[in-house]
């Protein structure tokens, strides 16, 4: 064969085989996203059950702050919630939590919880899913850890896992 | 470090212990809620794309636009689809999302920047052509180019070239006569 025309097609074939050889131990769900360190989206939203009452993330700033995106629809969310719960508790005093419902039901929410033994931590309801788009959420649930001064600096995609979690609000305290 | 140890151990719980919990409806607010109606409910998209750039859309205008931008940004969550084309719950919020948007005169721009804020380059169906995505453009058409001028190069290498590799016909059909005069006799 040519020697030209297999440098040529080597030359054309080799980077494609690279993209999709990298792509191979990717998630296709994962969305990487483009908030990290960056200051977040600033949303305020009513509180489940909170008599009018509403949670502004810009409030929030001093502390770092763990936004849940959750549903009751969600396996996975039902899996960390306990963990999520634990920790909200040991960190009462020096970290925010809120859940954040995507796409689910106040009625459907007060079941769930119910049923779950309440919460520790306020659940907001995202009104119009714009919190939830704003953040980038594509698959529950997902997981944001924002610092002090309000950036993004992390991203749970699934389940968190509570060593990680602990580790990572350990470095923003 | 041994204080997120201890936070850790708490966190992961001993097996099958249940956590202690408040009543339904009085949680332990781990965030500070605000009193009722002390900010518009939501989040205000002129923080992230600005004041709408285009005059509100209403009736069949509206519903163009929303298929225009609609057909253009990806479910996040079915891959491969649109928002206005997939069935999902979470592609039919935001189709709303980008009716509300359009409705009140952000631009179709305005409402893909939105989008991508939080999702990045992904939510676009159609890569932007600008920097390294001109590849992603290109290279369809220079791999189409490249094996076109392949073929036709092999093609024309394998091709006899006039007068060197076929007889001579004076050749031919000298060789042909004598052979048919031999079988004759």
């Amino acid at each position: 064969m040519n020697k030209t025309v297999l440098g040529l097609g080597l030359l054309l074939v080799l980077p494609l085989v690279w993209v999709l050889g990298r792509a191979f131990g990717n998630d296709p769900q994962y969305i990487p996203s483009p908030l990290l360190d960056k200051p977040a989206p600033t949303f305020t939203l009513p509180v489940l059950d909170g008599d009018g009452r509403t949670v502004s993330l810009s409030a929030l700033q001093g502390k770092p702050v763990v936004i849940n995106f959750w549903a009751t629809w969600c396996d996975t969310c039902g899996y960390e919630h306990p963990a999520l719960s634990r920790l909200a508790i040991a960190y009462k005093e020096r970290v925010h939590f809120v859940g954040v419902a995507y796409l689910d039901s106040e009625d459907n929410l007060r079941k769930w919880l119910s049923a779950h033994g309440g919460s520790h931590f306020p659940t907001l309801i995202d009104v119009g899913t714009s919190a939830a788009v704003a953040f980038g959420v594509g698959r529950l649930p997902e997981t944001y850890l924002i610092d002090k001064t309000g950036v993004v600096r992390h991203k749970v995609f699934g389940a968190i896992d509570p060593g990680d979690l602990v580790a990572r609000l350990e470095k923003l305290l | 470090m041994i204080a997120g140890l201890l936070v850790l151990q708490f966190a992961l719980g001993a097996p099958g212990e249940t956590i202690e919990v408040e009543p339904l409806g009085v949680p332990v607010t781990a965030a500070p809620v605000e009193p009722p109606n002390s900010e518009p409910i939501g989040l205000d998209a002129r923080k992230i794309v600005g004041e709408p750039a285009g005059p509100p859309l209403a009736g069949t205008e509206l519903a163009t636009a929303t298929h225009r931008v609609g057909t253009v940004l990806r479910c996040p969550t079915c891959q491969g689809m649109s928002v206005y084309d997939s069935p999902a719950d979470g592609a039919r919020a935001m189709r709303d999302e980008v009716e509300r948007m359009l409705a009140v005169g952000y631009s179709d721009e305005q409402v893909m920047d939105y989008f991508r804020a939080g999702y990045g380059d992904f939510i676009l169906l159609n890569p932007r052509k600008e920097g390294a995505n001109w590849l992603l453009w290109l290279a369809p058409g220079i791999l189409a180019i490249a094996g076109f001028s392949t073929i036709v190069l092999k093609f024309r290498r394998k091709r006899p070239e006039k007068g060197v590799a076929s007889p001579r016909p004076s050749e031919a059909d000298a060789h042909r006569q004598r052979v048919e005069r031999e079988i004759a006799e």
